[in-house]
């Protein structure tokens, strides 16, 4: 192997000691330059884009961890680590920039010190596009991996002509050459190409690529709502290479917006839950490519401007006009629209109150995965909501597979019923864990719940809750069922709050 | 002319309103605590119960009228607090909006049809007796809390409503004293004033938009009612158990 250059800049890292206090950014990002390849061409502008991209994002406010050309080692601890600091997190974000291949379907980025010759050698020594998305996939509104990856072919033929190591081979033109195959992320998870898959991404004539340049133009940009700000990103590198290269994005971000470089007040608006007020603090010139955007048929962007029409407080309040809007985005798939269309059809808001509609709805999008639709199922045929006869038995199902999909309030559902006794084979252990993913993903019920009234749970929960809490130092005193100060912060801490701040 | 209350009103008992009430109830009882924390009624008001402006303009009318009311709870995980000390009356009370008082509006509005409908009252005096109604109703709800927006936009609607009686008042006209919802023995409203003939379809046009308008403040009022209480709601007793179930938020 050459002699690498390795260097790691850490510019921030959470340190979770047993009496330090993990406190969670709102936003965080590990940002990674792979340029000084050993065995492979190296790259020229990579590395400087990853530093430009770090400058960038630290100064609208993540809290970043930068990786220069790194091991494939070095790699995926980064990855693990962030995998648990984005934990409580509203947004993570992975950028990459360096060597990346399309092997079988896959999309491996390539760590400095990979020696490729086969296909075998890509699924062994780099890192998949799959274990960036893991990483990301508990932050709790946002979750991002953007790769800048597909500048050209560094292994020539050699890959290319391997026979399929795991599976049937695709039938794409770029396997193993040029450019990434099409991925597909959970929903919720959004993943950006410099260029469309299966084309190539240009390395840029000056220090920066022209897709690294158009994002640092665009997330410093105050108040751009991301969606945009990546529609806007596009438009821009199209610009600059003459049309030649065109970035993409994958998956589907959630409704809730997101303004990558906020004023305090945008701030804010983010901080609280709700969707429709966060929609309202869209800047006018944003409405109106919402409003373009939305006539095209896209579906979150009918669903940003729903949320802004459900908004009492903004001028543009027309609840009638919010279930059209979501009425339409419900008709073309999105299981987000349908669930908020049934909560308009449950309160007859904006639209004449039809149980059946409503349960019809919910079930629509309950059918596509959607978890807030699943949990509400489960709640109604808890007591029998709808018209649904109260069925607990079947309400379990429903919790179970909301909880699953790591839904916050499902979590917190299912494990007071397992507490209750009522989950064959599972106990208090299993109880725990559920509280534990739900106090980390963010919920304000169950924060407050587990501070103030413990003591609905049995005393065995809560001592393999503080168990769960010990495992990942966030508390280190006594295991006795017994929620005081300790405890109280250790919860505090694993929700992401330090001693100091404010509940929300 | 008829007194009103501040507490237990039930002064003018059936309405000709298509009144629909209890979509559905939501009572549980928070284990530890023994008190209702939750109690979700949506009321459906239809405007449209008796063409009670005029016919032609009923369709525009908005059609329903939804108030999302409930009773505060108390300790409650997650619960808001109101926001400052304005927010509070002077006896230190602050109003949510519950079923008591929106009750009085509703019982009061379909009064308002009975008295001022087609049945009882010529169409030329409709304004002027829907603009007392208004009045009455801002005359009646606590100055405090979450009711304060919906009686000031009563409030106003009653002024401009009356600034439209006065602009084309009938001098012809005599001013007539209709009896509460018809009734023979029933106490009798203020003097009531006419509109003249040849102003009256555009007296009625600017009426029905003064009406909109506040349907819409009631409107915006009940829904941050309902984002406000929004964890009395979400938040359910199971039943014969220490738990609680969440709804997704």
């Amino acid at each position: 192997m050459l002699n690498l250059l390795r260097r790691i800049v850490i510019a921030s890292f959470v340190v979770c000691g047993l009496t330090t206090v993990a406190v969670a950014a709102d936003r965080m990002a590990l940002v990674v330059g792979m340029s000084n390849y050993g065995s492979i061409p190296k790259l020229r502008n990579t590395t400087n884009d990853a530093k430009a991209i770090t400058t960038t994002l630290t100064e609208v406010g993540f809290d970043v961890t930068t990786l220069i050309d790194a091991t494939q080692q070095e790699f995926l601890a980064a990855l693990a680590d962030f995998a648990f600091v984005s934990e409580t997190a509203d947004l993570a974000l992975i950028y990459f920039a360096g060597h990346g291949v399309e092997v079988q379907g896959e999309n491996f980025l390539i760590p400095v010190d990979a020696e490729i010759r086969s296909n075998r050698d890509v699924q062994n020594q780099s890192v998949s596009l799959k274990d960036l998305l893991a990483a990301v996939d508990h932050a709790r509104k946002m979750r991002i991996v953007i790769l800048d990856s597909c500048r050209n072919n560094p292994f020539g033929d050699a890959i290319a002509q391997e026979p399929a190591v795991t599976s049937e081979p695709t039938t794409t033109a770029t396997r193993g050459s040029a450019g990434l195959a099409p991925p597909v992320p959970d929903r919720g998870s959004l993943v950006a190409f410099a260029a469309r898959d299966g084309s190539v991404a240009e390395d840029g004539k000056g220090d920066n690529s022209p897709f690294a340049l158009a994002l640092i133009d665009k997330l410093a940009e105050p108040g751009l709502e991301i969606s945009l700000m990546f529609r806007q990103v596009r438009d821009e590198v199209l610009a600059a290479t003459g049309n030649r290269q065109e970035p993409h994005t994958y998956g589907s971000l959630p409704g809730t917006p997101f303004y990558i470089s906020g004023t305090p007040e945008e701030r804010e608006a983010l901080a609280v839950d709700d969707r429709r007020l966060a929609w309202s603090a869209l800047r006018p010139e944003q409405e109106v490519q919402l409003a373009a955007l939305a006539k095209t048929g896209d579906t979150r962007s009918l669903l940003g401007l729903a949320y802004m029409r459900l908004n009492p407080e903004a001028r543009g309040f027309a609840p009638t006009d919010a279930a059209a809007l979501l009425e339409q985005a419900a008709t073309a798939g999105s299981a987000e629209a349908q669930y908020e269309l049934a909560k308009l059809y449950e309160t007859g808001l904006g639209v004449a109150a039809d149980p059946q509609r409503a349960l019809a709805l919910y079930q629509q999008s309950a059918g596509q995965e959607f978890a807030d639709a699943i949990n509400d199922l489960g709640f109604l045929h808890y007591h029998g909501g709808l018209g649904l006869p109260a069925d607990p038995a079947r309400a379990l199902t429903f919790f179970e597979r909301a909880a699953d999909l790591r839904h916050p309030q499902a979590m917190f559902n299912f494990a007071a019923l397992i507490d209750d006794g009522l989950v064959h084979g599972k106990g208090p252990d299993v109880a725990a864990e559920y509280l534990y993913q739900a106090l980390r993903s963010g919920n304000s019920d169950v924060f407050n719940l587990l501070l103030e009234r413990p003591k609905m749970f049995s005393a065995q929960t809560r001592r393999a809750l503080q168990n769960v809490l010990i495992r990942n130092a966030f508390y280190n005193g006594a295991v006795d069922g017994d929620f005081g100060p300790g405890t109280q912060r250790g919860i505090r801490a694993a929700y992401g709050l330090s001693e100091t701040e404010v509940e929300p | 002319m008829s007194k009103f209350k501040n507490r237990g009103h039930r002064p003018l008992g059936a309405c000709s309103f298509l009144l629909a009430c209890v979509s559905w109830t939501l009572l549980c009882a928070v284990p530890g605590q023994g008190t209702p924390v939750a109690n979700r009624i949506v009321i459906e008001l239809n405007w449209l119960g008796g063409n009670w402006i005029d016919p032609d303009l009923a369709p525009v009318f908005p059609e329903r009228l939804y108030a999302i009311q409930n009773r505060p709870g108390s300790g409650v995980a997650g619960s808001q607090a109101p926001n400052s000390k304005n927010d509070y009356n002077r006896k230190g009370k602050y109003y949510f909006l519950n079923d008591s008082d929106t009750d009085k509006i509703t019982k009061v509005l379909a009064g308002a049809l009975k008295t001022c409908g087609p049945d009882a009252l010529e169409r030329r005096y409709r304004i002027d007796c829907v603009r007392y109604y208004f009045w009455q109703m801002s005359r009646e709800l606590p100055d405090t809390g979450e009711y304060l927006p919906v009686k000031q936009a009563l409030a106003k609607a009653a002024t401009e409503l009356e600034a439209i009686v006065k602009r084309n008042r009938d001098p012809s006209a005599a001013p007539v004293r209709p009896r509460l919802k018809g009734g023979s023995l029933a106490p009798r409203l203020p003097p009531i004033h006419a509109i003249r003939p040849e102003a009256e379809a555009r007296a009625m046009r600017e009426a029905q938009a003064v009406i909109e308008e506040t349907a819409t403040v009631l409107l915006r009022s009940t829904e941050s009612s309902q984002r406000r209480m929004i964890h009395f709601q979400q938040i359910a007793a199971a039943v014969g158990s220490t738990k609680v179930l969440l709804r997704s938020s």
